[in-house]
This record gives C-alpha cells, sequence and structure tokens, in this order.
C-alpha cells in the first residue's frame, strides 16, 4: 500500500473532455478561473470529436477529429489543465466546494482534486438492449465499432460486418468505416426507408442537408446491403458470433420471425438501439435525475441558462443532461463553464451572452429532438427474448431471474438489484439498466418510477491501494503526497 | 404481485430476515400471518448484511442461545438442499499485540467449559487455515462453528417457506398506524389499506422504535450506521474464513472488523473504530461510506492480505442497524394486549433470526416455540421492556 | 497504421503489436473471446469499447484492466481466459 496521490486545487474542475467538457474548461479559463479538466481517455476530444490512432490516416482529417483538436487546443491555450487518463472514481461536497478523486492510467496512480466548482460533462453511452445471442463474443456496440476504427483504423474481427440497430447514429458510424475505407457487409436499420419523411424532418433546417446528404453517400460507399425495416433477431454461434439472424418488422416494430434470414459468416455485429446519459457522477453527488425516453432515459436536470443543477456549484453539460449530440453538448458546455467561472469569481455572467446563449441552446435541441422523434429508440428488448437470456452480464443474472424478482414483489430498480444481483457488478448497471427498466414496465412500473442505480463508492471499480491514496490526501490532511498540496 | 388482506391472524411489521422468519415460524403453527414491508423484502438491513452466524466471542450468558440460533440455519440448509449458500468455514479472530493474547485465551477456555470447539492458534496455525493473511498476526482464536449465508438468498428462502406455509408477504406497503381496540392491538393502516388483526409483531429493525411509538410505547432502539466495501471478484480461496479482530485487553476498543469472502468471489470487509451514531431518521435516507471508513477498511484488509493491495474496489453500502443500550434485542410481548417485538439487532440479526422467530411463536400464541430451558434465558434476555422496568424502578 | 510495432507476451506467446493501440484491439484480433462470465463460465469479449461494461478485462502485468482503455506498450504480459477477471 505504498502509493501516494497527488492532490491539486483548482477554481472549477470539469469532468470529460468530450465537446461539452473541453467547451466548458475554456470558457471557464478564458473568464479568469483557474481550471482542471480530468478525462478517462488517452487524448481528449471524448467519443465524437476522438483523435484517430493514426494522426496521419485518413480519419484525421475528419471534421469530428479536426473539432476535437481545436477545442483542445483553445482549452489548453486559455489555460486549461488538460488531465488524459484520469477516471473520476468518487466525488463529495466538502463545505460550499468539492472534493474528486480520480484513478490515473487504469490505477496505477490516484489524484484528489479540492474544487469549488464542478462541471460534469460525462458524456454518453449505448444504450444496449438485449437480444438472442447478444453476450457472443463479437457481438459489440456500434459506438465501440467507431471507437476501434478510429483507433486503430479497422475492426479487428475477421469475417462480414453487420451494422444494426436504428437512429441517426448508424449511419454516422458508417460513415467512419467509409472515411477509414473499410467495408460493411449488411446494414440493418429497424425503421423502414421514409424518403418523405425524411425530407420532412430535415426541411426547416437547411444547414443539416449536406451532412445529411453526406451520411448516406457514405453508407453507399461501405458497399453495405441495406435491410431497412429489418430487426436483428438473433446473433449465434458457439464461442464466438457465426451468424446473425434478421427478420422484417412490422408497424410497431414487432420482427416477424417466419421471414427470418439467416446472414453466415459473420465476425462482428455491431449493433446500436440509442445512447444513455452517463449520470455516476451527478447521481453520486445528490442532483436531481429526471427520467425521459427521448432525451435516452435517466438525465441530469441542469437549468438550461445557467447548466446548474439542483446542488449549488454542481453544473452539468452535454449528453449528461440528456441525449442530444455535438451541438447542444457545445452550447450547454459554454454556459456551464461561464456560469461556474462567475460563481467562483464572484461575477455574474453577461446577461446579454447567456441570453443567446440559451437561445441556441434550445435551437439546437429542437433539432435533437426531431431526430430522436424520426428515429425513436425503442424501449424495450426488440425481440421477444427466451427466459433463459442472460440480462446482467456482469452476474449472469438471466430474464428469468429477474421476472421471478418481480413477480415476488420487486417493484424498483433497487429491489431487483437486492433479489437478483442484477447491477451489482463491474458495470453497476450501466449495461443492464434499460432492460431491467423494461422488465419492470412489463409488470406496470414506468422507467420514472423504477428508478435508476445511484452510484456510490467507487463510481468506477479502482485498485484498492489507488482508492486509499486518494481519499488518505484529503481526508488525513498530514498524507505525504507526491505533489503540491 | 399480492394484494392486500383486510384480515389476518397476525400482522409482521418488517420484511428483513427477522419479520420473514417470524411469518414463517407462525405459519408453521397453522396461523395465516400476513408479512409487511414498507419497501422491498430485505431490502434495508437485511440485503446489506453479511449474515455471519456463530457463538465466537458475542457474549457466554446468550451462548446456548446462539448455539441454538446457529443450529437452526444448519437443520435449514440441510432441510432445503442449502439454496442459500451457507457454509461454516469457521472464524479466526487475529490477535496482534502480545496483551490481547490473554483475552483470547481467555474466551476461548471459557467457550471450551461450555462445550465449544474453539482453540487458541499460533500464528503458522492460523495461516495454515488461511493461506494468504500474511499480516503481523501473533496469534489468532478458531471457532470451527462460524458460518455465513448468502443474505439475500437466506431471505429468499424463507421468504418462500413463510409462503408455502400459508403466510401471504406483501412489500412496497408501509405501515401508516396501529389499530388499537378496547386496550389491545386490532390491526394495522397501511398506505394501501387497513388489515384488522389479532396479533401484530414488530420486526422493523431501527424503524422499530417508530412503529411502537405508534402505541404509545417507548423502545430505545437508535439506529447506528454500519457500512461495508467489497472488492471485485477474487478467486475462490482468497479467503476462506470469516476474519474478525480479537478483544482488546484492558477494555481498548479494538474497533470491529469482518471480512469473509462470497460465493460470488467478491471479499466484503469492513473494520469500524469508531461506531458512528446518527441521529433518528438517518435510516430514511440514502449514505455515503465516510471516507476514514473507507481508509481503515482498506487498511485492515492490507494489514492482514497484503497481497490484494491492487485488486479493485467495486462497492461499498451503508446500512443502518438498530441498537439498544445493551447490545441486547428486545423480544417478546409488548404491555399492550398483542403487541410484540424482536427488533436491536446490533447489527447480528441473521444469525438469530430463526431462533428469535420461535421466540416468538410462544409470545404470540402462547404455546411452541423454543425448547424449556432456551425459553426461560430468551424471556429473561430478551425482556424487550427491561429499560422501561428499570427507570420505573 | 504507422505506428511503431511492439512485442508483448500474450498468454505465454509473443505477438507483435503497435504501439499505443488499444489492447482489446490487439487481442481480439488474436480471439474475440477474451474472458469467462462468472457462473456460466461463457466466453465474453470486447462490448461497450469505451470503459464502462468490463467485459474486456484481462490480466496486464498482474494487475486487471480493461483492456479497450489500456494501450499497447513494448513487454506487457497479458493473460486472457481463464481466471483473467
Amino acid at each position: 500500500m505504498t502509493m501516494a496521490a497527488d492532490l491539486l486545487s483548482c477554481d472549477v474542475a470539469v469532468i470529460g473532455a468530450g465537446p461539452a467538457g473541453l467547451a466548458a474548461a475554456k470558457e471557464a479559463a478564458a473568464a479568469g478561473a483557474d481550471v482542471l479538466c480530468l478525462d478517462l481517455y488517452d487524448r481528449p476530444g471524448g467519443q465524437y470529436a476522438m483523435q484517430p490512432g493514426d494522426p496521419s490516416g485518413p480519419l484525421a482529417a475528419s471534421e469530428a477529429a479536426r473539432l476535437g483538436r481545436d477545442l483542445a487546443e483553445a482549452a489548453r491555450a486559455a489555460g486549461v489543465r488538460l488531465l488524459s487518463r484520469a477516471e473520476l472514481f468518487w466525488a463529495a461536497p466538502e463545505g460550499e466546494g468539492f472534493l474528486l478523486y480520480a484513478a490515473l492510467d487504469g490505477g496505477a496512480g490516484a489524484l484528489a482534486v479540492r474544487a469549488r466548482a464542478v462541471v460534469v460533462a460525462a458524456g454518453a453511452m449505448e444504450r444496449p438492449l438485449p437480444f438472442p445471442g447478444w453476450t457472443l463474443p463479437g457481438v459489440i456496440g456500434a459506438g465501440a465499432a467507431q471507437r476501434l476504427v478510429k483507433s486503430g483504423g479497422a475492426l479487428p474481427f475477421g469475417g462480414k460486418v453487420v451494422l444494426a440497430g436504428t437512429g441517426a447514429f448508424l449511419m454516422a458510424v458508417a460513415s467512419t468505416f467509409a472515411k477509414a475505407g473499410r467495408r460493411i457487409d449488411h446494414f440493418v436499420e429497424r425503421q423502414p426507408l421514409r424518403p418523405l419523411s425524411s425530407l420532412t424532418m430535415l426541411a426547416p433546417w437547411p444547414s443539416r442537408w449536406s451532412a445529411a446528404a453526406g451520411l448516406l453517400a457514405d453508407l453507399r460507399r461501405t458497399g453495405a446491403q441495406q435491410h431497412h425495416g429489418h430487426a436483428v433477431t438473433r446473433a449465434l454461434g458457439r464461442d464466438r458470433l457465426e451468424a446473425v439472424e434478421i427478420a422484417p418488422v412490422d408497424a410497431l416494430g414487432r420482427p416477424d420471425l417466419s421471414r427470418a434470414e439467416r446472414i453466415g459468416g459473420v465476425g462482428a455485429l455491431c449493433i446500436g438501439y440509442g445512447f444513455q446519459p452517463v449520470i455516476d457522477a451527478t447521481t453520486a453527488l445528490g442532483a436531481d435525475h429526471a427520467h425521459n425516453p427521448a432525451l435516452g432515459g435517466w438525465h441530469c436536470l441542469a437549468r438550461p441558462d445557467s447548466g446548474e443543477t439542483s446542488r449549488p456549484g454542481l453544473y452539468a453539460a452535454g449528453e449528461t443532461c440528456g441525449i442530444g449530440g455535438m451541438r447542444p453538448a457545445l452550447v450547454s458546455g459554454r454556459i456551464a463553464g461561464l456560469s461556474a467561472a462567475a460563481r467562483v469569481l464572484g461575477r455574474t455572467p453577461d446577461p446579454g451572452l447567456m441570453r443567446s446563449l440559451a437561445a441556441e441552446l434550445a435551437k439546437a435541441r429542437r433539432f435533437a429532438v426531431s431526430l430522436a422523434a424520426h428515429w425513436p429508440a425503442p424501449e424495450a428488448p426488440p425481440v421477444p427474448l427466451p427466459e433463459a437470456e442472460v440480462i446482467c452480464r456482469c452476474e449472469d443474472v438471466r430474464l428469468s431471474d429477474i421476472r421471478a424478482a418481480v413477480q415476488a414483489g420487486a417493484a424498483e430498480t433497487f429491489a431487483v438489484k437486492m433479489w437478483t444481483r442484477a447491477g451489482m457488478g463491474p458495470c453497476q448497471g450501466r449495461v443492464c439498466g434499460a432492460a431491467l427498466a423494461a422488465a419492470l414496465a412489463e409488470a406496470g412500473v414506468p422507467p420514472g418510477q423504477a428508478g435508476y442505480n445511484r452510484a456510490h463508492l467507487p463510481l468506477r471499480p479502482v485498485p484498492m491501494n489507488a482508492v486509499h491514496a486518494a481519499l488518505a490526501r484529503t481526508a488525513r490532511p498530514d498524507t505525504p503526497g507526491t505533489g503540491p498540496a | 404481485m399480492t394484494d392486500l388482506p383486510h384480515s389476518a391472524d397476525a400482522v409482521v411489521v418488517g420484511g428483513g430476515i427477522l419479520g420473514a422468519a417470524t411469518a414463517r415460524a407462525l405459519a408453521r403453527t397453522g396461523m395465516k400471518p400476513l408479512l409487511l414491508e414498507a419497501r422491498a423484502f430485505g431490502g434495508a438491513v437485511t440485503g446489506a448484511s453479511l449474515a455471519a452466524i456463530g457463538t465466537h466471542m458475542h457474549g457466554i450468558e446468550e451462548y446456548p442461545l446462539l448455539r441454538h440460533a446457529g443450529q437452526l440455519w444448519s437443520d435449514l440448509a440441510e432441510a432445503t438442499g442449502n439454496p442459500f449458500e451457507y457454509n461454516r468455514q469457521g472464524k479466526l479472530c487475529y490477535i496482534l499485540h502480545p496483551e490481547d493474547r490473554a483475552v483470547g485465551a481467555d474466551w476461548v477456555a471459557r467457550e471450551q467449559a461450555l462445550g465449544a470447539e474453539v482453540a487458541l492458534l499460533t500464528p503458522e496455525e492460523a495461516r495454515e487455515r488461511e493461506p494468504l493473511m500474511t499480516g503481523p498476526l501473533i496469534g489468532a482464536t478458531w471457532a470451527p462453528d462460524t458460518a455465513t449465508v448468502n443474505p439475500f438468498l437466506g431471505l429468499r428462502t424463507v421468504l418462500r417457506l413463510a409462503r408455502e406455509a400459508g403466510a401471504t408477504a406483501v412489500a412496497n406497503t408501509p405501515v401508516t398506524a396501529l389499530r388499537i381496540d378496547g386496550g389491545r392491538i386490532a390491526g394495522v393502516e397501511t398506505s394501501c389499506g387497513a388489515v384488522s388483526a389479532p396479533h401484530v409483531v414488530l420486526t422493523g429493525g431501527p424503524w422499530t422504535a417508530r412503529l411502537a411509538a405508534m402505541a404509545g410505547i417507548v423502545l430505545p432502539i437508535r439506529p447506528r450506521q454500519a457500512q461495508c466495501l467489497a472488492s471485485m471478484r477474487q478467486p475462490p480461496g482468497t479467503i476462506r474464513r470469516v476474519i474478525s479482530a480479537c478483544e482488546r485487553a484492558g477494555g481498548v476498543d479494538s474497533g470491529y472488523t469482518q471480512i469473509q469472502q462470497a460465493a460470488s468471489g467478491q471479499v466484503l470487509f469492513n473494520t469500524v473504530t469508531a461506531p458512528f451514531d446518527p441521529p433518528e431518521g438517518a435510516q430514511d435516507h440514502i449514505h455515503e461510506v465516510p471516507p476514514g471508513f473507507v481508509l481503515e477498511s482498506i487498511e485492515t484488509l492490507l494489514m492482514l492480505f497484503p497481497s490484494l493491495a491492487a485488486q479493485p474496489l467495486l462497492r461499498s453500502w451503508v446500512r443502518f442497524e438498530g441498537v439498544t443500550p445493551d447490545s441486547r434485542f428486545l423480544a417478546g410481548s409488548l404491555p399492550l394486549p398483542g403487541l410484540h417485538v424482536a427488533a436491536g439487532d446490533n447489527g447480528s440479526g441473521y444469525c438469530r433470526a430463526l431462533m428469535l422467530a420461535d421466540h416468538l411463536v410462544a409470545a404470540v400464541t402462547g404455546a411452541g416455540g423454543l425448547p424449556e430451558d432456551l425459553a426461560a434465558l430468551a424471556a429473561r434476555f430478551y425482556a424487550p421492556m427491561r429499560f422501561a422496568q428499570r427507570d420505573a424502578a | 497504421m504507422s505506428a511503431e510495432t511492439v512485442l508483448i507476451r500474450l498468454n505465454g506467446r509473443e505477438v507483435s503489436a503497435p504501439v499505443g493501440q488499444p489492447l482489446a484491439q490487439v487481442l481480439t484480433a488474436v480471439d474475440p473471446a477474451l474472458r469467462f462470465s462468472p457462473k456460466d463460465k461463457a466466453p465474453r469479449g470486447m462490448f461497450c469499447g469505451m470503459g464502462l461494461c468490463f467485459e474486456c478485462m484481462v490480466e496486464v502485468d498482474g494487475l486487471r484492466r480493461r483492456s479497450c482503455l489500456t494501450p499497447v506498450s513494448a513487454g506487457m504480459v497479458v493473460r486472457t481466459g481463464e481466471g483473467a477477471a
């Protein structure tokens, strides 16, 4: 137990270096605050604006990669201290400020941070919905596929690539494949082709027309055979994915299993039914959250004109406040950064600027809402599940176990967790949350009533010596550290 | 989900292990009990428990009751095919300071005199039983009769048996008032309607004082904050026994330590050197583990098991135990005919649950219950109004 | 990829891998099954790819790491499969 931790102090700590976090950090620093930005990944950018592994490859020139570089550069130029490979594992109030604890380099080091205000811009993650065979190696999230192509230039699986699910994001993934010169064999979108309604949806947003056309062209460039109005009904294979079954869906989204067809020789099934906000830091700090399917389910409530949550001094921006994409993330990040800086510097943010940013945010959110309505994310698993299907991957909890718990009186996520262990493993319910909510909804408990898995220490599994080193730095002021107090 | 009946032979209020065991014990006499839980069965104290079952260093006076309590769990595991991971792995109480060896030896001698198979071990003997415990212990006491169960599965089993025996169990139904009619209990009112019953048993853990107050009875049960940490899954056999601290000499507070590996592979551990007494009502809210507790718990674990230092911490949780002034249960009938209690677990309710349930059967029905010699001891040892009587005297 | 290639030790075998690339990428190319689930002992592989599902945990130099967040470095000793996590 020889690890020693740094203790850093700052005015504003920003959690996450995606578009929202970088925008918040830059604005706060430019306003005169001392800003520290912690990010889990190797390089700033988050998911959307992730920096590709090959800085001279074709993806480095993409608009998203450029955005990430520009945002990180602007943040650094404004004086932001950017810390990569720093994973927040606990946050607690201290007086009017906050104490934050992070693991460094996957737990090889530890850090404590004393901050007067915090902006959480923790982003989003896949909102996985189980289907038969979803635990087979080779079945990955659509977001995972995009990250892999960005980081390594290609998917590491042999065999055919199937990209499936629903939503505009699938097109974005296909576009990344196209830009990297990679092939997709099958593209399976749950919604039928709806050229007319797509045009109607896009009509009021001329600034998006060229991007939309580009996405369509990129999808064609991947060479994918397109199956619109189809859903994946099964992943098949013994020790790894070998084949995928798809079937047409009816107007209610129900697959017609009698017309299922099999795609053989598949190495990777990349599947995405939408995203959910990452809310572990904001739930740990006790901020108010609400449930809205159009925003990815449970999300942190933040005032649109200040980004402040129900907890004074705690701000939230970007996808943590509800899925909306890069544009609302950028604006909400600026709003939260300006407000957080104003709070710690004892100023009032320029009301004119805040008003115009709030209006810009509302507009960006309107587009996100129309996109979400065009591709509604299914709330329940898109295919009927066998009772034996694993729902909680961490603890091997089956659908039958969950149904038995509900039958025995479990009427909230917490109770199902107590009863079955679903959500007690390393992912802490992030992966099974949507499926548990669906199982409770099936029994008459709406998701808003079923509640969420509130995060406790540690937000993510962290080596015990790292937890000890970080906590000792603040709980025991005489603990020697590796840096200035 | 079950509908709330309008009447029952007895209402048991509080769906933890003790309430479930009481409902089962009453149902086995032919009664139709109703078990009511405010939120989720086992969701408060029981599910957060480490569910250790044993007699060692719990007290000489209670020893016969605890031995019986442990036997009931062992019998239940055998009768049901052990669906709740009952594991009689034994307990090691580590000794760190030379002056404490005599304390351990004294416990061992007194328990041996009662027929227990306890022993005082050298560090080498301790390590034979716990190979990865390479920390600086100078000895240990050893109690082979200590067992653990999976607290969720134990509750699920007892609840299932209660239902099979004729009990009804309803979750998400807080009791809002006790009905009193003609100087005796007449039932309960709940958020979902009233239930009439000639007997009500309060098994609400840290909420029991509030329930008893609905009948104007003051019970000295306060909440005490307890907490626990869990590591990520470790290989089977990483920690083989229940590990605890030996009592210290000269009244030095050794605090409290419990370390064990669950069947899931997770290592569950906690060390508390300064118990924290929160205000009444704290048990109604979600709390986070205090940093000092996390530091002490990790320090104790890694002092004993240094090879676990880089293993990931996975979870932490806080629960509230009901504590009485003398750290004994209050169990038996209250001074309102038809009203009974079993609460004040002091953090060790799991062990005593089946035994106390039998004790309550006698209180409610006037028959059955514990074997005769134990019944007299239980009546004296757990007398629920012992503090009121003391105050009156 | 223009990245420099280094050797890592995977389950006792030398494997060459581009330095800095997520380890999960290298491991998956060898075998998409990285570990086994706790009860069913079913094979599992990388799933979310962004550090939040913990399905890609393997043992790296004796420590349990999410391979999707662990960059390849020269000489790292990696264990997958039984007993990895």
